[in-house]
């Protein structure tokens, strides 16, 4: 082959042509991916994106919020942890009974971690449910991550409002929303097509579906909150979730400012919760479940305790049959959990009912 | 790292650019090439940091030996040299590659476990040694020569045709980079380049990750002991040959329009092969650069000899064709399909297409006299060409399938042994892994392969790869159309590329030619 044929190469066109038709392929795809996010969709349909996964509860969450009339005191947001623990029928139960009024608890959480999802879940909470008094947000030993449902889950405007500096999700999230948008906009144009409805679902779990209970997830897979782990099984599983608290013998050390700027979700989603909730005149109390045999104080206590009350149920770390497996609580746990939560928070409702009583 | 990722993208890729750019058009345009070589090994280095230096020893040891079988007038002596290298530079390859698997079952047949297990093969190893050995072996023939270790070094080490090929010539690729770039033409390389690679990503997200949704659930399972009818297995049968089939056609659409952005042409790799009307002309329109690397350092060196042999022992015709022409090309064939990995499945792979081939080339033998001057007609090209997809399409199965057991639950669900598998559930059979959704999957598929152009094609005015005039009068597409530099065909390109980065973050998968 000679080297001329490949090297020599005629211009076809002008170049100054071919920057400007550069410059138009590039604003074309930058308009396209732009109006893509203008894209218009049913909300219901995101919600719906779960639905034989673990994360399945999310449409019972938009459903609580959005379609059940049933009034919202009492809401809990966070992780798996708060979902297996904290029954919401127990609950409104039992400070229902101390309190002399009903009061209607539901438990939001979902499983996996991220703040950004508790943040988008007490938004959608607040903006439809002005009555809620006390959200309880779950407090973990290490939570820096994005919710694997936030990019699926939150309005266009809140992932791109997310923390930009240094948010390692940022374009990942940002970038999904063009197929995100179109693929909700076809689902919204014919969802039966898809196995999702933009109407009111009848197979609603009800007001009070219990996540604390047994149950079988639309898959097929059972939830079973009965089980107590082995106690090899804990011990193992507990030892993971201290070595993945990255401290030496899981020991927690107050973060550095450097960490603090390189993963912002946490407390800045946290902050604009507490936000939210101040701005409808709710409580934020923060609730701390400790996994298996865990040392005391493995979290930033002043962090949260600037934002609101903390409850930290250290207490129950050490009883080997209160827990289904290193990180969450069974069936035992949950009746000795339930109890101390409605005791630990009556008094706030109770203040916050003599204030409104006060204020009319 | 990969082309379709974000990364790549929207950092790697323009950085390199315009880095690349600057240095050219500077006094520091010599740093141009080691910028390119650091830009690679850091693109290697995001994937697997571990064997960057089996890489740069590679490279070097590879060059070392060029310039001694340059420097040495024996022909005896230079014969040394490059039998130590390529010996070398197979032995490497077996030995990263196929060792862990051979010696794990040779240890299994005992009830013991092998210690090289863990031996995990180096990515591109197999691109990046075969363009090494053509390299040493161009050098022995005296049709390339060592100049210089850092142009060498950019040769093999450019990150465009790495991880995946094309399996260039050290004399199509060195030349060129050889020249610094001339600032008139940047513009016109980057545009000519997007484009191309805009199809690419297009491809890959669009068709192949769709295809993909569909062919996954029916070989997963039959992995797990599944016993898929007539049409879900036929059906996962056509997706994948779909899903592979623009997995690295757009992959090669992809290097090709990254190093076209670099101002670099390459080799064509792949020129809508499933529109061959025979498996021979299929293979060298499949992965061109890999059957053009087996065609001269395999095919030739073995037909050769071969030949020489049936005419001095004075062999009848057909002795004579089964040991010159079907024996290496049924070699050629094992050895294509034993490249990809060490199972019994690629062996499969092989043998079925070693076959094939064989018996295209005895129909050739039998039938040549008769079809002598005579153009084939549209009926007899019809019944070649669906009798190439089929063949295809069914090699495609021991490809996939994750063991040969699965491969056999297919092909017996293809022969129609565990029934039709018509599902009655809409819902299922529209869900991935449900059989409805597959056919209109298939027909567009097809469509798109039979009845339109391919980037090449379409791009055929800027010469978008090396020997195009060769190819430009190559199987011209039902619905024919170019690209042109104006604003409606930028505007159509910007929908195309638009497209492909939103289905990358659909969850686009790795593509399947990284793991071989």
């Amino acid at each position: 082959m000679k080297m001329e044929n490949i090297v020599s190469e005629e211009a076809v066109i002008e170049t100054s042509r071919a920057w400007r038709l550069m410059g138009v392929l590039l604003s074309s795809f930058a308009a396209l991916c732009f109006l893509s996010i203008l894209l218009p969709h049913n909300r219901y349909i995101r919600y719906q994106q779960f639905d034989y996964s673990d994360l399945f509860k999310l449409r019972w969450d938009y459903e609580r919020i959005h379609n059940d009339p049933t009034p919202i005191d009492v809401a809990i947001i966070g992780s798996s942890r708060v979902e297996a623990a904290l029954s919401g029928p127990d609950l409104a139960a039992a400070l229902s009974t101390k309190l002399g009024r009903p009061i209607h608890v539901a438990n939001l959480a979902v499983p996996y971690e991220g703040r950004n999802l508790h943040y988008i879940v007490a938004k959608e909470l607040l903006a439809c449910h002005p009555e809620t008094k006390l959200i309880l947000i779950s407090v973990v030993e290490r939570a820096d991550i994005s919710h694997p449902a936030f990019r699926y889950i939150a309005d266009a405007k809140d992932i791109l409002g997310a923390p930009l500096v240094i948010n390692h999700y940022f374009a990942e999230d940002a970038a999904f929303l063009p197929y995100r948008q179109m693929s909700y906009f076809v689902q919204s144009i014919a969802p039966a097509w898809f196995g999702k409805s933009s109407a009111f679902r009848k197979d609603y779990l009800g007001t009070d579906f219990d996540s604390t209970r047994s149950f079988r997830i639309p898959g097929g897979r059972l939830i079973d909150r009965s089980l107590v782990a082995p106690q090899q099984k804990l011990t193992r599983e507990a030892a993971e979730l201290k070595a993945g608290l990255g401290n030496a013998d899981g020991y927690w050390v107050q973060p550095s400012a450097w960490y603090a700027l390189n993963e912002p979700l946490e407390p800045d989603y946290t902050a604009r919760i507490s936000a939210l909730a101040k701005q409808s005149g709710a409580l934020v109390v923060f609730v701390h479940l400790p996994f298996y045999s865990s040392r005391p104080g493995q979290y930033d206590h002043a962090a949260y305790e600037r934002l609101g009350p903390l409850l930290d149920a250290q207490q129950f770390s050490n009883n080997a049959e209160f827990y289904a497996d290193g990180g969450h609580f069974n069936r035992y746990g949950i009746d000795k959990i339930s109890p101390w939560i409605a005791s630990a928070i009556n008094p706030y409702l109770d203040s916050l009912h003599s204030k409104n009583i006060s204020r009319r | 790292m990969s082309f379709n990722s974000l990364v790549f993208l929207f950092a790697f890729l323009p950085f390199v650019l315009i880095v690349y750019y600057c240095l050219s058009l500077t006094r520091l345009h010599s740093l141009r090439l080691p910028f390119l070589v650091l830009m690679t090994l850091l693109f290697y280095a995001h994937a697997q940091p571990r064997y960057v230096p089996l890489l740069l020893v590679s490279i070097i040891v590879n060059y070392l030996l060029a310039v001694l079988i340059v420097r040495t007038d024996h022909h005896r002596t230079k014969q040394i040299w490059l039998i130590l290298g390529v010996t070398a530079n197979a032995g490497t390859l077996l030995y990263l590659k196929y060792f862990s698997a051979v010696s794990g079952a040779a240890y299994g047949v005992f009830g013991a476990t092998s210690p090289f297990v863990n031996i995990v093969a180096p990515l591109a190893i197999s691109f990046y040694t075969f363009q090494q050995i053509g390299f040493l072996v161009d050098v022995a023939r005296g049709r390339a020569i060592p100049d210089g270790l850092m142009k060498y070094m950019a040769f093999v080490a450019f990150f465009p045709t790495l991880l995946s090929g094309p399996i260039t010539l050290n004399q199509e690729v060195a030349p060129q980079l050889a020249v610094r770039p001339d600032r008139r033409s940047i513009a016109q390389n980057l545009l000519i380049g997007l484009v191309i690679f805009s199809f690419g990503l297009f491809k890959k997200t669009v068709f192949a990750d769709t295809a993909a949704l569909w062919a996954d659930p029916v070989f997963n399972a039959a992995q797990g002991g599944a016993h898929p009818g007539f049409f879900l297995s036929w059906g996962a049968a056509f997706t994948y040959t779909l899903q592979i089939y623009f997995d690295f056609s757009g992959y090669s659409d992809m290097a090709i329009g990254v190093a076209r952005m670099l101002g670099i042409v390459l080799p064509l790799n792949f020129f809508s092969p499933l529109r061959s009307t025979s498996i021979s002309e299929l293979w060298r329109r499949w992965h061109m650069t890999l059957s053009r690397f087996v065609r001269m350092y395999i095919f030739q060196p073995l037909t050769i000899p071969l030949t020489r042999l049936s005419a001095d022992r004075g062999y009848g015709r057909w002795t004579s064709l089964a040991v010159s022409a079907l024996l290496p090309t049924f070699l050629s064939m094992l050895i294509i399909g034993t490249w990809h990995g060490p199972s019994w499945t690629y062996v499969a792979f092989g043998i079925m297409h070693g076959t094939f081939m064989c018996i295209n080339e005895v129909y050739n033998a039998i039938t040549k006299k008769r079809r002598r001057g005579k153009k084939d007609t549209r009926p007899a090209l019809f019944v070649f060409g669906l009798l190439t997809l089929l063949a295809f399409v069914s090699a495609e199965v021991p490809f996939r399938a994750d063991s040969m057991s699965a491969a056999w639950r297919i092909f017996a669900g293809m022969a129609g042994l565990y029934g039709l598998g018509i599902s009655s559930d809409r819902s299922a059979s529209l869900a991935s892994g449900g059989n409805a959704m597959m056919i209109p999957i298939i027909a567009v598929g097809l469509c798109i392969v039979y009845l339109f152009p391919n980037t090449e094609q379409i791009m055929d005015r800027v010469r978008p790869a090396l020997e195009w005039d060769k190819w430009r009068q190559v199987d011209p597409a039902r619905f024919s159309f170019m690209f042109n530099f104006n604003y409606v065909w930028v505007g159509a390109v910007s929908v195309v590329l638009f497209f492909g980065f939103a289905f990358l973050s659909r969850g686009s998968t790795s593509f399947i030619y990284f793991k071989f």
